[in-house]
């Protein structure tokens, strides 16, 4: 067992893990940050994506003790219910939230993308999403949603908060 | 038995040295009981699987002997660069389009973020994607052990389906390959059951032109054989020759014969080998218009 701090949406938070844990099953089981879903532990689906350091990592494939004294942003990171991110907002306006299993992966993906190209094209925002499935939607909604937050300008510093 | 990939099935010690010295020191003193970690994406879903079960994890994310990204007369890529930070060294030099073209084919943020060249290298899959390209551009793998460092030509890196030359004790510092002169052009393609899976077949060319003679060629493929492979017989067809239809025909007519595809759950051999010959006309007819320029 080993002792890590993980600063989690920006609140450190302390916990014992073993060596053999997944980040993902830490942040869920240990720390109760459930809203980062574990789906096909096997890098395809991109339901675990968190933020490590600013970087979209799929937490299934990353050990909890590789994420010891680093920053993870999840969802709620973001924004809130109160005070949602715009990337968000859109979401809910477009409707690209079915079922909500891939939406919280789905948005930190986006959320990484625009970082790194704050105007993308629609083929650039199918791209930045290509490791994040969804089963409900047929992704034409979730494209519409981030395209929109990026005309919008969603890509200030919003979210390194 | 059914696998759950939620959980790791294995124990382990997991070590995060800060220097290579220690890391190798660990390898020499584990031997084949330990398995470097890079960026996880292929270990540990295989650890996952049950078909790894190291007893000792050695973690190389925080070594900055394998981070040098160095363009002079070499190019020189640090094995643990992620390929987030290989990719803009590439693109910024311009002229290595055939390596951007494999990573950024990758796609994923969730893997580029955190996987690596050496760990693409490391896991010896005839698909993996950046050593076709590597292939078309002579590189070598530098790897060092506690006793020793040597480079390996990436073209004897690969032995077998997920086998390569590397030794318990060793660990890949980088891959090196000697600088373009004008002139010299590449290109990569891949097929791709959907956009995210592992490759059915790949193509990568790097070629050379004087007017329109071709003065130097090389082509690599994935995927279609035990190992990553040159096509040799099809480079030979077309180094010294005038590059018209007939000419690009014969070297897609040689590939297609020069390779070993299998039949597997993504596609036939015969599939693969019609697209691999497709891939190739795609991939010359790149590289060939950018090395005009
Ligand atoms: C969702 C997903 C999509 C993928 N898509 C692609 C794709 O399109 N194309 C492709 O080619 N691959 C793909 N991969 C496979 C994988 O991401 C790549 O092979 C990647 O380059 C592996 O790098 P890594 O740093 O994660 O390696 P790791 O998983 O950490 O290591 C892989 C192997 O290499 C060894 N190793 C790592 N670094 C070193 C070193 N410095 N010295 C010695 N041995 C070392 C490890 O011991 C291990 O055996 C994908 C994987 C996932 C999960
Ligand atoms: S649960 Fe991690 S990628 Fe599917
Ligand atoms: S909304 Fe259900 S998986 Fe995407």
């Amino acid at each position: 067992m080993q002792d890590i701090e993980i600063k989690v949406n920006g609140r450190p938070m302390r916990t014992t893990v073993a060596v053999d844990e997944t980040l993902v099953d830490v942040l869920r089981q240990r720390l109760g940050v459930v809203e980062v879903k574990n789906g096909c532990g096997q890098g395809d689906c991109g339901a675990c994506t968190v933020l490590l350091d600013g970087e979209a990592v799929n937490s299934c494939l990353t050990l909890a003790v590789q994420a010891d004294g680093r920053q993870v942003t999840t969802t709620r990171g973001l924004g809130t219910a109160e005070d949602p991110h715009p990337l968000q907002t859109a979401f809910i306006e477009h409707g690209a939230v079915q079922c909500g299993f891939c939406s919280s992966g789905m948005i930190l993906s986006a959320a990484s993308l625009l970082q790194q190209n704050a105007a993308p094209t629609r083929d650039e925002i199918r791209e930045g999403i290509s490791g994040n499935l969804c089963r409900c939607t047929g992704y034409t909604k979730i494209v519409d949603a981030i395209d929109e937050a990026a005309k919008a300008g969603s890509s200030e510093e919003r979210s390194a908060r | 038995m059914t696998v759950n990939t939620r959980v790791l099935i294995n124990d382990f010690t997991y070590h995060v040295p800060s220097t290579l010295a220690e890391a190798l020191g660990f390898l020499d003193q584990y031997g084949e009981d330990a398995a470097v970690l890079a960026g996880g994406t292929d270990l540990i879903i295989q650890m996952k699987l049950g078909r790894r079960s190291p007893k000792f994890l050695v973690d190389v994310s925080k070594l900055e002997e394998l981070k040098h990204l160095e363009a002079g007369e070499k190019i020189l890529i640090g094995a643990g660069r992620r390929y987030m930070d290989v990719l803009p060294f590439l693109q910024g030099l311009g002229r290595y389009h055939g390596l951007a073209e494999a990573i950024d084919s990758i796609g994923k943020l969730q893997v580029l973020s955190v996987a690596t060249v050496g760990g693409n290298l490391g896991n010896g899959s005839p698909a993996a994607d950046t050593p076709p390209p590597l292939m078309t551009y002579d590189a070598s793998v530098r790897v060092r052990s506690a006793h020793q460092e040597r480079v390996v030509p990436l073209r004897e890196f690969h032995t077998g389906p997920g086998a390569i030359v590397l030794a318990p004790n060793e660990i890949i510092v980088a891959v090196e390959f000697d600088a373009f002169p004008d002139g010299r052009a590449s290109a990569f393609r891949k097929l791709t059951r959907v956009a995210s899976d592992i490759s059915k077949v790949t193509c990568a060319v790097a070629v050379e032109r004087a007017g329109e003679t071709c003065t130097h060629c090389r082509i690599a493929l994935g995927a279609v054989g035990p190992t990553p492979l040159r096509a040799r017989s099809a480079e030979a067809a077309l180094e010294g020759r005038e590059v018209d239809a007939s000419a690009v025909e014969e070297c897609a007519r040689l590939i297609v014969e020069e390779i070993s595809p299998i039949d597997d759950i993504r596609c036939s051999e015969k599939y693969r080998r019609e697209a691999a010959g497709v891939l190739f006309r795609d991939a010359f007819a790149s590289a060939w218009e950018r090395a005009k320029c």
